[in-house]
């Protein structure tokens, strides 16, 4: 059997897109003009789906920061932080998010992949029980796997799913780790973070909570901050890539072992380290997040309006508001071409195919930022309106 | 507890109400490409076995589940060891 075999299925469906002449999975920005428009295509394109939350990504103090640390420290680090990749602002950056979440320890990633990665790696091995819930990013998953941990998954959002698992694992339940996100990366969804909470509080274990759609989203520090659920969260992991508009990942917690992960965490060890000036523009970021509510106000306002839009149009959206805005379609025909439509009209989406979705949706997923502008947004819903007249509206709704 | 042919009976039942098409459910079945539905639905199928048997399938032993038989003696096992 050729070593290519597999690859088979991929690339009957990669040559039916080059017929369609649409490359929705290898988009180019060809230039970036702002942290909400590019050229693509020659086009110039409003991004909608990059996110960037805050929209920090041109922000003059983090863009100044991060030109400092280049010319003082150079362009990259060039070496695990086990070894010589440790410089006094990973330190600081991680004091900084320690103080940031209120707690004891925080470690940070070379990405919010790695953070999980890292973390469900090390905290976990065969002999423990990982409960998940069932859409956590792929980054928890790969994680649960490199762990060797036994992985249950319960339904999507169910605490009452949970319960059950927790039930069935008996005395196992105590120890076991549970995995849930503050913001839900495909339908943009929140975790009933109140009940799961009790969940725990019934069977016991432990709970991480995946806060990357959510910092600086949910209030400044999402999820566990909005719903005061501190104490019954054992560790927080999140990513700068995202509302702080860098690279890199995190996790706090208040649990002294948390220290011991450096030494036995693969994804921390072997790989290199956030270079300096991901490093001094991600902390600049956290500084501007936390003194700038009007930027989550001018998000959520943002969010608010695009999502109102979008259900007048008929589209079958996420259950709830929130910055990540996906409108649900059953065809992958109808999903390519209202994604070519909105491309064509000069709007950047998500487009994401099973089995990367819920209930096997193909999803054209917008992300909202706060550097829209209310123009840009309804320009976002025109372009979602013009773009679905084009097109067989049977599996759009 | 059940035998295994009871648990495999009640099991190709239970999978028989979503195979698509006319494929009748046996032991020798392959999950993910005689049932007739993507893997991801196959994900929620096997949620509804877990109810109905009262168990958590650990994602760990799926790797190695290529029939409804193969599923079965995972069943078993998890069964077996909550005894």
């Amino acid at each position: 059997m050729s070593l290519f075999k597999k690859f088979e299925a991929l690339a009957a469906r990669q040559k039916e897109l080059d017929v369609t002449g649409a490359q929705p999975f290898n988009v180019v920005v060809e230039r970036m003009i702002s942290a909400t428009e590019g050229i693509v295509d020659g086009r110039n394109t409003i991004l909608a789906g990059t996110n960037n939350y805050l929209g920090l990504t041109f922000h003059p103090e983090c863009i100044e920061a991060a030109s400092n640390a280049v010319l003082s420290e150079g362009t990259g680090t060039t070496g695990s932080r086990m070894a010589n990749g440790t410089y006094a602002s990973h330190i600081a950056l991680e004091r900084d998010i320690s103080e940031f979440f209120g707690r004891r320890g925080a470690i940070v990633f070379s990405t919010g992949y790695l953070a999980n990665l890292g973390i469900l790696s090390a905290l976990t091995n065969r002999d423990d029980v990982i409960v998940i819930d069932g859409d956590c990013h792929a980054s928890i998953y790969d994680g649960c796997q490199m762990s060797g941990a036994e992985v249950i998954r319960f339904r999507h959002n169910d605490a009452h799913d949970l319960a059950k698992r927790l039930r069935r694992l008996g005395e196992r339940a105590k120890n076991a780790l549970i995995v849930v996100e503050g913001i839900y990366s495909m339908l943009g969804d929140r975790a009933p973070m109140k009940e799961i909470a009790d969940v725990k509080r019934e069977y016991g274990g432990y709970l991480l909570v995946d806060e990357a759609h959510s910092l600086g989203v949910l209030g400044e520090r999402g999820l566990v901050e909005v719903t005061d659920e501190h104490t019954s969260v054992d560790f927080i992991t999140g990513t700068f890539s995202k509302s702080l508009g860098a690279t890199g990942g995190f996790c706090v917690s208040d649990l002294p072992e948390l220290e011991l992960v450096r030494v036995s965490s693969r994804p921390y060890v072997f790989t290199a380290s956030m270079s300096p000036s991901v490093i001094a523009s991600t902390r600049v970021a956290l500084a501007v997040l936390r003194r700038s509510p009007h930027l989550r106000a001018q998000l959520w306002s943002n969010a608010n309006r695009l999502y109102e839009l979008l259900s007048q149009l008929g589209l079958n959206l996420g259950p709830e508001v929130s910055p990540v805005i996906a409108a649900m379609l059953t065809d992958a025909d109808d999903a390519l071409a209202l994604w070519t439509g909105l491309l064509e009209r000069g709007v950047y989406v998500n487009l994401i195919f099973p089995p990367a979705t819920p209930n096997s949706s193909y999803l054209l997923r917008c992300s909202v930022s706060a550097a829209h502008t209310v123009e840009q947004i309804d320009q976002i819903g025109a372009a979602f309106a013009a773009a679905l007249g084009d097109c067989d509206r049977s599996s759009v709704a | 507890m059940q035998s295994f042919e009871e648990n495999l009976a009640k099991l190709c039942v239970l999978l028989q109400e979503h195979a698509k098409g006319d494929v009748v459910v046996n032991s020798d079945t392959r999950l993910s490409s005689e049932l007739g539905i993507d893997s991801a639905r196959l994900m929620e199928v096997l949620l509804e076995v877990e109810d109905a048997f009262d168990v958590s399938i650990p994602l760990n032993v799926l790797p190695n589940v290529y029939t409804v038989s193969d599923l079965c003696s995972e069943l078993q096992k998890i069964l077996g060891a909550r005894r």
